[in-house]
Formats: structure tokens, C-alpha cells, sequence
């Protein structure tokens, strides 16, 4: 029990890192594009449960949100709109193989890079500067909210109006006329 | 940051106008069925000219440079250049485009408020300050083009072309934003006047992480300039959306691109000035190159312009690369020029084009000089600018453009730019040849259909032929327009 | 971080439940010929052709993406609504603009009758 409590992150952490991992396998190796998109989901919702882990917890209500949620339903609806019979017969890279294993070969080793290089001591620590505000500490949604609210603001407005924009492309392009 | 000033509001009173502008415009359009073709195209045509207005008056007093909202927006004589060019590429779009959509049978309204919204992102841009500022302006004008780009929806090839311009759009903005997370990663500032003061320190500890940073930043505002080899979506693109949209992207989009380009490049990532000035270099060589000689291989007129497009967007790298005062009023006074000569070409081009596209290949130019001797004669003086003959604008603005890179020491990369005029002669004189000496399979005259279009022509060509005769005035104005040199 | 202790034993409590439930089912429920089963309509109507050999109306999409696009907007309450008491009138003032342009949207949308399904 004590070490539970000593390693509980940790443990949860592995958990969690297992659970994206083997649910994003499984995106690309089930048949059934239904499967794929829950096994979709499930990799989503423990990449949030890393986001919580790490204290970011707004990008966690992002992923949950935007990705779980939004993303999701897009996905089903294509899902749903295209036809499935074809996907089946359809093999998963194709002629891209090749290039696939190359691509695949060059991100492992840019992440191998990136672990082996970098300081961790002080990766670990910059993140600080996302859970303060005005030298207080706080939580990650306050922090996000003072920054983006105060400094951001009219950078905020203007996203307002690109989801405008975003609408009436949806309506003019997805209308039938 | 300290308390926000009403004041700082009231100085972006221009873009907020026309943001509330382009809502209104959204909102008359959408009442009532087809009525409001006149209305709303008038609405947008007079916002603008308000909008315009109140950059000279409330952002005029400021053009000696202030930074806003803590630094995220700066107001400036550079940027005020700029928004003069959008404002009237705008305008001019709008007077291109009022025939075309009332044609065409689609929704007014809404073409005109995406037109507005795309133009409140591009103002944005020529002030924004902060690279994340800059970036969701640049995502507003960007996401207004890609639907506009796919307006005529019952034409494939502007599905062909809204879809090619989004998914290549998109992932450019990405890299963009991949490159903007690597600098702030490695300095902890989007801020360009705090990023360039804090580079040399982060060059020295995170060297790679800085490289990889301004490169893809670099590739990403590349993409969206059409520099090669990032131009890839640009023909396709052109020739399928509608034309006038064409004319907009090839004049507003590029220009805004061009303005943040330089802003980050200048000022953001000073420091970096060597490293940033050979990839820029080797770009604009490239661009060049290939823009001319893919050009000489079209038979589309609209394909031809798009190449066209990409090389000039090659010349314009050249004052970039100057990194000088003299390089970068030569780009201004160069884009000016540029948008008047593109905006005439297109709007020659629309009127001539007829229904399933018909019109676009220079065989149907054949023999115009007979049908329509005006509009042969406004092709021809917009032919001799792209080319860049005297007496045209299109001459000073190369003529400027050389003559900054060799001064600053680039006097390859201008050698080149000459050569790579004199190979754009042979297609843009093509046109030429066939509108005076080839003959037409059928003499009846063109008849030109609208006025209003005619005089946006006429007034086009007038401007490149009085830029090419007095070029003082604009490039004094330009030269008052600068931006602090790295 | 123990502030989220209640949550993760409420996801084991919820995962043991699925669990548990369908391992119940699996042990009670009666085994019926496969094939029937797996038809549409198990009561012996055959169906003429698969649902996706149709086309779908774009209103579906039109739906999804909008939703979307409101689900963006959800977002940027989240965070707002935390810190509301600090931001104070000026926050509210900002957020009230925020909707207000969204709103417009939602009018347009309305009225061009991308929400009507008849």
C-alpha cells in the first residue's frame, strides 16, 4: 500500500502510456472501421488521463472535449457516410509500405534523439511556467484563462470569428442550393 | 501586463469595422432570396472606403510605430502600406466579382462577407506583432479563401480546387505552428521583439531547436506566398476557383503573406539574419526558375498567371533578401505595382471568359485586337508590366528590386532575375501575338458587358502606366513606410 | 493530484460494472443460430440492399460539422468560467463579444435553413 501511495502517478502513468499505445495498435490493425474508431477513442481518453498527470489539466478538458467529443463525431458520421464494403478488401499502407517504414524508422529515431539528449531535470521543470499566476500558483485552467483572456484576448475575438467563417463555409459548401 | 487602455481598442477601430462589417453583410444577405446581389456588393464596397478612412485617421497619427495590447499588435507606417494595398485589392475584387456571382446563381452575401472577414484577417496581419497574433489572422484570411476558392460548387473544378487549397493549406499552417511551438520551446516568447532579443541566447543553448524552429516557420510562410518548391497547390488552385477569387488570391493573399513574411523575418528573427538570407536566396533563385519555365509551357491563360504568380513571387524575394532600406521599399513600392497589374489581368481575363470555362486558352485571345481594341490594349499594357517594360510600373518595380540585391551584395541572384524576365517575355508577348496578329475564327466584336468592370480595368492600367512614368510619389511613400532593419 | 482520487475510482467502479455486466450477460443469455441473428430484421424480413450502398444526405455532415464548431466554442467557456471572479466585468464584457459573433452565426444558420430537415 505504501508503495502505491509512494508510485501512484508513476504506476497510473505506465497505465495509461499502455492503454494509448495498444489502443492506437489497435486503430490501425481492426478491420472493422466501428472498432477502429472506439479503439480510437479509448487511445484519446488516456492521452487525457497523461494530460492530467502532467497538471495540464485544460489541454486533458481539450482532449476530452474537443477530440473525444468533436473529432469523434466526425469520424462516426464519415464512418457512417462512406462505404464500407470496400475498406475490407483494402490493405493497410498499399503501395506506401516502403515509405511508411521509412517515415516510421526516422520518428523513432528523432523521439530516441530527443529522450537521450535533453535535460530532463529541466523539462520537468518548465512547465511551472503554465500553472501561475502573477507569481501565485494555481491550477493549469486558471493559468490558461488569465493568459488567454488578458494578453490574448483580441487573438481570442478573432478565433470567434473564424468559427464564424468556419459556419458559413459549412452552410454555403454543405447547403443544398 | 498591466490595465488595458480604451485607447489601444480605438487604434484597431478599422479591423474591428470590418469585422462588424463583413457580420452585416452576412446578415443583409441572408434575407431575402437573391435580392441583395446590388446591396450587399454596395454595403461591402462602403465599408471598405470607411475602413480606409479610418486607417488614415486613427492609425495615421501612429505610423512613427506603437505596439498595443503588450506588444501583440503594432501600428506602424509598414503596416499601414500594407493595409492601403489590401483595402483597395479588396475593393477592386468586389467590383471584379459582381457580375460573376450575380451570373452564377450563388449566394451574394455571403461571398462578399467571406471577402470582408478574409480582409479584417489581413489587416490583422500587417499588424500583428506576436507570431500567435499573426498566425490566427493568417488562419482567418486563409480559411476564408479556401471556401471561397470552392464557391462555385457546381463546378468540379472549384470543388478540385477548395479541396487541393485546404488540405495543402492546412498542413502548411501546421508546419507553420510546428515551427512557432520549436521557437517558443527554445526561447519562451512569441513575441517578435522579445524573440529577437532573446535568440542569440537560445541559438547558444538550443541550437538545433532553434534551427528546426525558424526553418519550418520559414517553409510554412513559403507555402503560403507560392514560393517553390512550396507552390504546388498554386495552379490547380488558380485556374479552378472562380476567377475573381483568383485575382484575390493572387493579389491580397500573396501581398499579406509577403507582409508578415517580412515583419518576422525582419524582426522577429533578426538575429538569425545569415542563415535566413541564404535560404531566402536559394528559394527565390528556385521560384524564379521554375515559375518562368513552367509558365512558357501553358496553354491556359489562368495557368499561365498562376506560374506567373510563383515567379514574381521570386522577384520579390529578391528584396528581401536585400535585408537593406532600399530592398524593402523596393518590395512595397514592387507589391503596389504588382496588384494593380494582377487585379487589370484578371479582370481582363473575366471578361473574356464565358461559360464552362471557355476563353482561357490563348487561342481565344486571337484576333482581340480586331473584336475589342480596348481590351486588347489594356492586355497588352498589363503584359508589358508583368514583363516589365517601360513605360509600366512593372519596370520601376524590377528595376528597384535588382538594384537593392546588388547593392547589398546579391548580385548573382539578381543576374538571374534579369535572365528570368527575359524568359518571361516569350510567353507574356505570346498573348500579345495573338491578339494582334493572329486572326480570329470569327470577327464579331466583344461586346464589353459591363461598365463598371471596364473602368476597374481602364483605372488599373492607368495606375501601372503613371506608376511607370512618376514612380516619385509612391516611392517616397514608401520609403516613409519602413520597417526597423535587422 | 489526490483531488482526483474520487474520479479514478469512479472509472474502476465504472469499468468494473461493464465487466461484470457483460460477463453476466455472456454467462445467462441464450445462444441463438448466428446467422439469423446478425440480420436487420431478425423477425425474417430480408433486407433488399446494405444501408451504405445509398447516398447520404449532406445534412448529416452539415450537422456534424456544426456541432463541432459549437463544441470548439464550449472550450473557451471552460476556462473563463474557472477564473470568472478574477477577470471580473472586463471578462465578462469579452465573452459576452465572444458569443455575440457566434450567436450571429447561429442566426445565419438558422435562417439559411441548414437546421431544417424537412
Amino acid at each position: 500500500m505504501e508503495f502505491l501511495v509512494q508510485h501512484g502517478a508513476d504506476l497510473l502513468f505506465y497505465v495509461f502510456a499502455v492503454g494509448a499505445l495498444a489502443a492506437a495498435v489497435g486503430v490501425i490493425t481492426l478491420r472493422n472501421p466501428m472498432y477502429c474508431a472506439i479503439s480510437l477513442l479509448v487511445c484519446f481518453l488516456c492521452v487525457a488521463a497523461l494530460f492530467l498527470l502532467r497538471h495540464a489539466e485544460f489541454l486533458a478538458l481539450v482532449q476530452v472535449f474537443v477530440y473525444g467529443g468533436g473529432i469523434m463525431v466526425l469520424f462516426l458520421f464519415v464512418i457512417m457516410l462512406v462505404n464500407l464494403h470496400r475498406l475490407r478488401e483494402s490493405s493497410v499502407f498499399g503501395e506506401y509500405a516502403p515509405m511508411a517504414v521509412v517515415l516510421a524508422v526516422l520518428l523513432v529515431a528523432l523521439v530516441l534523439f530527443v529522450f537521450l539528449n535533453y535535460d530532463q531535470q529541466a523539462v520537468a521543470a518548465a512547465p511551472g511556467a503554465f500553472v501561475s499566476v502573477e507569481g501565485q500558483v494555481v491550477g493549469n485552467s486558471e493559468a490558461v484563462a488569465w493568459t488567454l483572456y488578458r494578453d490574448y484576448l483580441l487573438p481570442f475575438e478573432i478565433a470567434s470569428v473564424f468559427l464564424l467563417v468556419a459556419m458559413v463555409g459549412a452552410v454555403v459548401l454543405g447547403r443544398k442550393s | 501586463m498591466g490595465a488595458i487602455e480604451p485607447r489601444e481598442f480605438l487604434l484597431l477601430a478599422p479591423e474591428i469595422f470590418l469585422a462588424v462589417a463583413g457580420m452585416v453583410v452576412l446578415a443583409v444577405g441572408s434575407i431575402g432570396r437573391g435580392l441583395a446581389h446590388r446591396t450587399t456588393a454596395l454595403i461591402s464596397l462602403v465599408s471598405l472606403a470607411v475602413v480606409g478612412a479610418l486607417v488614415l485617421t486613427v492609425q495615421g497619427p501612429a505610423v512613427g510605430g506603437e505596439a498595443i495590447l503588450a506588444g501583440m499588435f503594432m501600428i506602424d507606417g509598414y503596416a499601414l502600406f500594407w493595409k492601403g494595398i489590401f483595402l483597395l485589392a479588396t475593393a477592386l475584387t468586389i467590383v471584379l466579382s459582381m457580375r460573376f456571382v450575380e451570373e452564377g446563381g450563388y449566394p451574394a452575401g455571403e461571398f462578399y462577407a467571406l471577402l470582408l472577414f478574409a480582409t479584417t484577417g489581413m489587416l490583422f496581419m500587417a499588424s500583428g506583432f506576436n507570431l500567435l497574433s499573426i498566425w490566427i489572422s493568417l488562419e482567418l484570411m486563409a480559411l476564408s479563401s479556401y471556401i471561397l476558392a470552392g464557391y462555385f460548387k457546381r463546378e468540379r473544378r472549384s470543388n478540385e480546387a477548395a479541396l487541393k487549397y485546404f488540405i495543402l493549406g492546412a498542413l502548411s499552417s501546421g508546419i507553420l505552428l510546428y515551427g512557432i511551438s520549436l521557437l517558443y520551446g527554445a526561447t519562451g516568447t512569441v513575441q517578435l521583439t522579445e524573440l529577437a532579443a532573446r535568440l542569440p541566447a537560445a541559438m547558444a543553448a538550443e541550437g538545433m531547436l532553434v534551427s528546426l524552429g525558424w526553418l519550418l516557420l520559414a517553409i510554412g510562410l513559403f507555402f503560403k506566398v507560392a514560393a517553390v518548391p512550396f507552390h504546388v497547390w498554386t495552379p490547380d488552385v488558380y485556374v479552378g476557383a472562380p476567377t475573381p477569387v483568383t485575382a484575390f488570391l493572387a493579389v491580397g493573399s500573396k501581398a499579406a503573406a509577403f507582409a508578415i513574411l517580412v515583419r518576422i523575418l525582419y524582426q522577429g528573427l533578426a538575429p538569425l539574419l545569415v542563415e535566413w538570407q541564404i535560404v531566402v536566396a536559394a528559394v527565390a533563385v528556385v521560384t524564379m526558375i521554375w515559375g518562368n519555365l513552367a509558365a512558357v509551357t501553358q496553354s491556359n491563360v489562368k495557368r499561365m498567371l498562376a506560374y506567373s504568380s510563383i515567379a514574381h513571387a521570386g522577384y520579390v524575394l529578391i528584396g528581401v533578401l536585400a535585408a537593406t532600406e532600399d530592398g524593402l521599399w523596393a518590395v512595397l513600392f514592387y507589391m503596389l505595382a504588382y496588384s494593380f497589374i494582377t487585379l487589370g489581368t484578371f479582370a481582363t481575363v473575366i471578361l473574356l471568359e464565358r461559360r464552362e470555362y471557355a476563353g482561357e486558352t490563348y487561342a481565344d485571345y486571337a484576333g482581340l485586337a480586331r473584336r475589342s481594341p480596348f481590351l486588347a490594349a489594356m492586355m497588352l499594357i498589363f503584359m508589358l508590366a508583368l514583363t516589365g517594360i517601360p513605360p509600366t510600373g512593372g519596370f520601376f518595380g524590377k528595376v528597384y528590386l535588382f538594384a537593392a540585391a546588388v547593392q547589398s551584395g546579391w548580385t548573382w541572384v539578381a543576374v538571374v532575375g534579369v535572365l528570368m524576365s527575359a524568359v518571361s517575355l516569350y510567353y507574356y508577348m505570346g498573348i500579345v501575338v495573338y491578339m494582334y496578329l493572329r486572326d480570329a475564327e470569327d470577327d464579331t466584336p466583344t461586346p464589353l458587358p459591363s461598365r463598371l468592370l471596364a473602368g476597374a480595368i481602364g483605372l488599373c492600367a492607368v495606375i501601372t502606366v503613371l506608376l511607370g512614368i512618376l514612380p516619385g510619389p509612391i516611392v517616397e511613400l514608401a520609403k516613409a513606410s519602413l520597417l526597423q532593419l535587422p | 493530484m489526490e483531488s482526483y482520487l474520487p474520479i479514478l475510482v469512479f472509472c474502476v467502479i465504472a469499468a468494473g460494472f461493464l465487466v461484470v455486466s457483460l460477463l453476466a450477460a455472456r454467462l445467462l443469455r441464450h445462444r441463438g443460430s448466428g446467422r439469423t441473428s446478425r440480420e436487420p430484421y431478425e423477425c425474417g424480413n430480408e433486407a433488399e440492399s446494405f444501408a451504405h450502398d445509398h447516398r447520404f444526405s449532406i445534412r448529416y455532415y452539415l450537422i456534424a460539422v456544426l456541432f463541432v464548431i459549437f463544441d470548439v466554442e464550449t472550450i473557451f467557456l471552460f476556462p473563463w468560467a474557472v477564473m470568472f471572479d478574477k477577470l471580473a466585468l472586463f471578462g465578462f464584457i469579452e465573452m459576452v463579444v465572444f458569443l455575440f459573433i457566434l450567436i450571429v452565426g447561429y442566426v445565419y444558420v438558422w435562417n439559411r435553413g441548414a437546421l431544417n430537415w424537412a
